[in-house]
C-alpha cells in the first residue's frame, strides 16, 4: 500500500520568462535519517549547481528538486496504532526529517518539493522516478544499514540497477 | 567540501553508444568552466617490448591533451582508436566551455583500472555508462559499472543505456 503526500515548498525564483539557456533538471534525492543522505544532497547541490539552481541575475528559473522519503511499511508504528495515528507519526517524523534539507535547498535557491512514500524503499524510489519523469536520482551509499562490510547499501545498489534515469551514488568522504 | 578551483571529472570511455551517452551527460550537466575532463579508456592487455610502453602498461599513459588524442597518428602508438563521434563530443565541449580535456589510457582489467584511476589521478567524481562493449546484454547492469560503483570512494554517476 502506498500513500503519497506532495508538499510543494516553492522558492520564488524568476520573475521573468526563463531564457532557456541551459536545461535545468528534475532531480530526486532520497532522504532518510542518515548523515549519508544529507551529505548526498549537499554534494548534489554544490556540484550540480548549474543545472539545479535558479539564476536571479539572468532571470532564469532553476530546476525542480524532489526530496523523497520512504517509510518502510510498519517501521514507525506499533500494532495497536490506528491508521490515522500511523499516518500522523509518519508525518511528524518526516517533517522533522526534511527541515534541514529544505533549509539547505532554500539557501541554494533550488525549488524543492517533498514526497513521503510508504513501502519498500528501493522499489518505491524507482517507481517514483519513473512516474515523475525524473532526470536524475541522487542517493547516499549506505543509509541506516549497519552492515559495514557491504560497500553499498541494498537501496542504493537496487536503484543503481533499476532506476530508469541516471543515478548518482554519493559516498561520504573517508573517515580516518 | 567545495573544491577550490577546477574539479577532475573522469568519464569511463570505451567508444560504445552508452559511453558516448555518459560523456555527453557529463558535459551537459556536471562539467563546468575550470574543470578537467578526463576520458579514461582501458585497452586490452598488450605485452610491449619497448621500455616506454612497459611503463605505461603499469601506470597508464600520460594525460594526453585533446589535440594529441584526436590525432590518429599519435593514437596508433598506443593502439587505441577513439571513434569519430567521441572525438567530436570532446572537441565541441572544449570549444564551448573553458575546460581542459585529456585522455588517459590504461591496460588491463577495466574494473581494476578505473578504480585505480579514481585513486591515483585522483578524481572528484566519475561518470560511467551501465553497458559498454562487453557482451551479456541480458545483464541489467554491466559488470564494470557494477564493480566500480561498489569499490570507489568518489561519487559515481551511472548513465543508463536505455532511458
Amino acid at each position: 500500500m502506498e500513500e503519497t503526500y506532495v508538499d510543494a515548498v516553492g522558492v520564488d525564483t524568476a520573475t521573468t520568462e526563463s531564457s532557456k539557456n541551459k536545461k535545468k533538471l528534475k532531480v530526486m534525492v532520497a532522504i532518510d535519517e542518515s548523515k549519508d543522505s544529507f551529505y548526498a544532497l549537499e554534494w548534489a547541490l554544490e556540484h550540480l549547481k548549474d543545472v539545479m539552481s535558479a539564476e536571479p541575475e539572468t532571470g532564469q528559473e532553476g530546476g525542480l528538486l524532489t526530496l523523497v522519503h520512504v517509510n518502510p511499511s510498519g517501521a514507525t508504528a506499533s500494532a495497536t496504532d490506528s491508521v490515522p495515528e500511523i499516518m500522523k507519526k509518519a508525518g511528524v517524523q518526516s517533517t522533522n526529517l526534511f527541515s534541514p534539507a529544505l533549509e539547505l535547498c532554500r539557501a541554494k535557491m533550488v525549488k524543492t518539493e517533498t514526497m513521503i512514500l510508504k513501502g519498500d524503499p528501493k522499489e518505491m524510489i524507482c517507481q517514483a522516478v519513473e512516474q515523475t519523469h525524473t532526470d536524475l536520482l541522487v542517493v547516499g551509499s549506505r543509509g541506516l544499514g549497519m552492515v559495514k562490510r557491504a560497500f553499498l547499501g541494498s537501496v542504493s545498489d537496487y536503484c543503481a540497477q533499476h532506476a530508469t534515469c541516471p543515478i548518482i551514488i554519493v559516498r561520504p568522504p573517508r573517515e580516518t | 567540501m567545495a573544491e577550490s578551483g577546477g574539479r577532475k571529472i573522469g568519464v569511463a570511455v570505451d567508444f560504445s553508444e552508452c559511453s558516448k551517452k555518459a560523456l555527453k551527460w557529463a558535459i551537459d550537466n556536471l562539467v563546468r568552466d575550470g574543470d578537467h575532463l578526463i576520458l579514461l579508456t582501458v585497452a586490452h592487455d598488450m605485452h610491449y617490448e619497448e621500455g616506454e610502453m612497459q611503463l605505461w602498461e603499469a601506470v597508464g599513459s600520460p594525460l594526453l591533451p585533446l589535440s594529441e588524442f584526436s590525432e590518429a597518428a599519435v593514437m596508433k602508438k598506443y593502439a587505441v582508436k577513439p571513434d569519430a563521434e567521441t572525438l567530436d563530443i570532446a572537441n565541441t565541449a572544449a570549444r564551448k566551455k573553458s575546460i581542459t580535456v585529456v585522455m588517459k589510457i590504461y591496460w588491463g582489467d577495466p574494473r581494476e583500472k578505473i578504480c585505480e584511476a579514481v585513486e591515483h589521478i585522483p578524481l572528484s567524481s566519475l561518470v560511467i555508462g551501465n553497458r559498454g562493449l562487453g557482451g551479456l546484454q541480458r545483464m541489467i547492469m554491466g559488470s564494470v559499472s557494477n564493480h566500480v560503483v561498489n569499490n570507489v570512494a568518489c561519487p559515481v554517476t551511472v548513465v543508463k543505456a536505455h532511458h
